[in-house]
């Protein structure tokens, strides 16, 4: 049976002019977890926010009171040195630290914003270095990667380099209210079949529209902007959302 | 005589939860401009906000009614590819594109964030594509970079390749709360010796406490951030600021 339904709605549509009372009342209208899109404007065309953002934010939901649990953040980072970075949205109250595949094999092992260095880091060095600091790590796939990738990290005889998540972007990363990519769920099947307990992310066009398919392939993290965001009554679609996955465990 | 005072607080230091009503309240205040810190991680060894975080503010505050009136959004871009960005900051509410004088020398041609190109972009041309594209357009120099740098743009004999402001920092970009740089007041007086007419913006440490000097040195728009948006009476502190600026024209 996969993993229980885990509802993480994303920031990026919400009112940044208002950003504390969005986050604090998703989570009180049903959110598990909060989905917060680093971009940075090299790995994806567009930039949102760094670690002070984070900070701010930070107050105004509880932390989670066990691993993944309510309230946990979840940082999906679309940055370019994902390394670089950890340390800094540790202490800034991030929970999963989400990075991609795609920077994660051509970018600095160097471990702060304002160092230099060039060694490179990978997939395993970056899920034990995620780990070492303190936070769950998950990684990232756009559309245009295979699934494949991911199995030597999965695969991992060393506990501390397996990733605690897997996110299958289905849609490219960058913009918020894109389409659903109904071709990614063969990948999301793939993982499920191989991987039962895992954490499978889906972000990207996700709503009551879409739930059914990425729940029938095994996703049971939800990631959803604009239709939890931009909806009427966003618990209701929340609790919709948790019901397509359940559904089917 | 030089031009008169501008008070641009900065809102690297305001509640980012609350952003909205951060940045009319301190219009409210008696703030001309707003000073928003745009920093991708790769310029400065930190992320703060792109153009979708502008978008939403700038629904808080008036558009200036005449040119660098009242209401003014200037966009400080710590970011490495300053050309790739002008559209999207046009879209989103910027009225000043400030730009920093050692990126552009090194930074790409194209003119989307999606773009490629092999041709590199320079300072007149960047100024020129700003103005093109209907913002003003202001040169930033860090700390140890040389103030004659700006005197070849600054001497332009076409118009639409002079800068509208130059911006003297007074720390290393990348942080609030930084100490002001006295040793940076040079550059000033030398700016406002060769360029009466000149805006030219300090930004870093300024507060009651090191404003005269920056006044004295000739400098007319004041970028504070700790200064006003932690303050008690913010309203106080910009009416000291302004009256600072004011005695010394």
């Amino acid at each position: 049976m996969a993993p229980p339904a885990i509802i993480a709605p994303s920031i990026l549509s919400a009112d940044f002019a208002a950003l504390g009372d969005a986050c604090s009342r998703t989570i009180h209208q049903g959110a598990d977890w909060l989905h917060i899109d680093i971009m940075d404007g090299h790995f994806v065309p567009n930039m949102t926010f760094g670690a002070p953002v984070v900070t701010t934010i930070r107050k105004h939901v509880d932390r989670p009171q066990t691993a993944g649990g309510k309230g946990t953040f979840d940082c999906h980072m679309m940055i370019s040195e994902p390394k670089k970075w950890v340390t800094s949205f540790k202490s800034a109250g991030c929970d999963c630290y989400t990075f991609h595949y795609e920077a994660a094999v051509s970018s600095t092992a160097a471990t702060r914003p304002q160092d230099e260095t060039s060694e490179r880091t990978n997939p395993k060095d970056m899920v034990r270095h995620i780990h070492e600091v303190g936070m769950k790590a998950g990684i990232a796939i756009k559309p245009g990667t295979p699934v494949d990738v991911l199995y030597d990290v999965l695969d991992s005889r060393s506990e501390n380099e397996v990733p605690d998540m897997v996110l299958v972007m289905t849609v490219e990363p960058g913009f918020g209210g894109q389409s659903f990519m109904a071709e990614m769920m063969p990948k999301v099947q793939e993982l499920r079949k191989r991987y039962p307990s895992l954490n499978i992310e889906v972000d990207g066009g996700l709503s009551e529209k879409t739930v059914d398919q990425a729940a029938e392939a095994g996703a049971n993290v939800i990631v959803a902007g604009s239709a939890v965001f931009g909806a009427s009554d966003p618990g209701a679609v929340i609790q919709r959302l948790r019901d397509a996955v359940e559904r089917r465990r | 005589m030089s031009p008169p005072a501008i008070i641009a607080p900065s809102i690297l230091s305001a509640d980012f939860g609350a952003l909205g009503k951060e940045c009319s309240d301190t219009i409210g205040h008696g703030a001309d401009w707003l000073h928003v810190d745009i920093m991708d991680g790769h310029f400065v060894p930190n992320i703060t906000f792109g153009a979708p975080v502008v978008t939403k503010i700038r629904s808080h505050v008036d558009r200036p009614k005449k040119s660098l009136g009242k209401g003014t959004f200037d966009c400080h871009m710590m970011i490495s590819e300053p050309k790739k960005w002008v559209k999207d900051f046009q879209k989103a509410g910027c009225d000043l594109y400030c730009f920093h004088y050692e990126a552009a020398i090194d930074s790409t041609a194209a003119e989307s964030p999606e773009a490629q190109s092999d041709q590199k972009t320079t300072p007149k041309e960047l100024i020129k594509y700003i103005h093109d594209q209907g913002m003003r357009a202001g040169v930033a120099i860090k700390p140890k970079t040389d103030v004659s740098v700006l005197y070849e743009l600054l001497d332009g004999s076409n118009k639409e390749e002079v800068p509208d402001m130059a911006l003297v920092m007074t720390v290393e970009p990348g942080f609030g709360g930084q100490k002001f740089m006295p040793d940076m007041m040079p550059k000033v007086e030398a700016l406002r010796k060769r360029y009466p007419n000149l805006n030219i913006e300090v930004d870093g440490g300024l507060s009651e406490k090191t404003i005269d000097v920056a006044a004295d040195a000739g400098a007319n728009v004041i970028v504070a951030g700790s200064a006003v948006f932690g303050a008690q009476d913010p309203k106080d502190v910009i009416a000291k600021l302004r009256a600072a600026v004011e005695k010394q024209r």
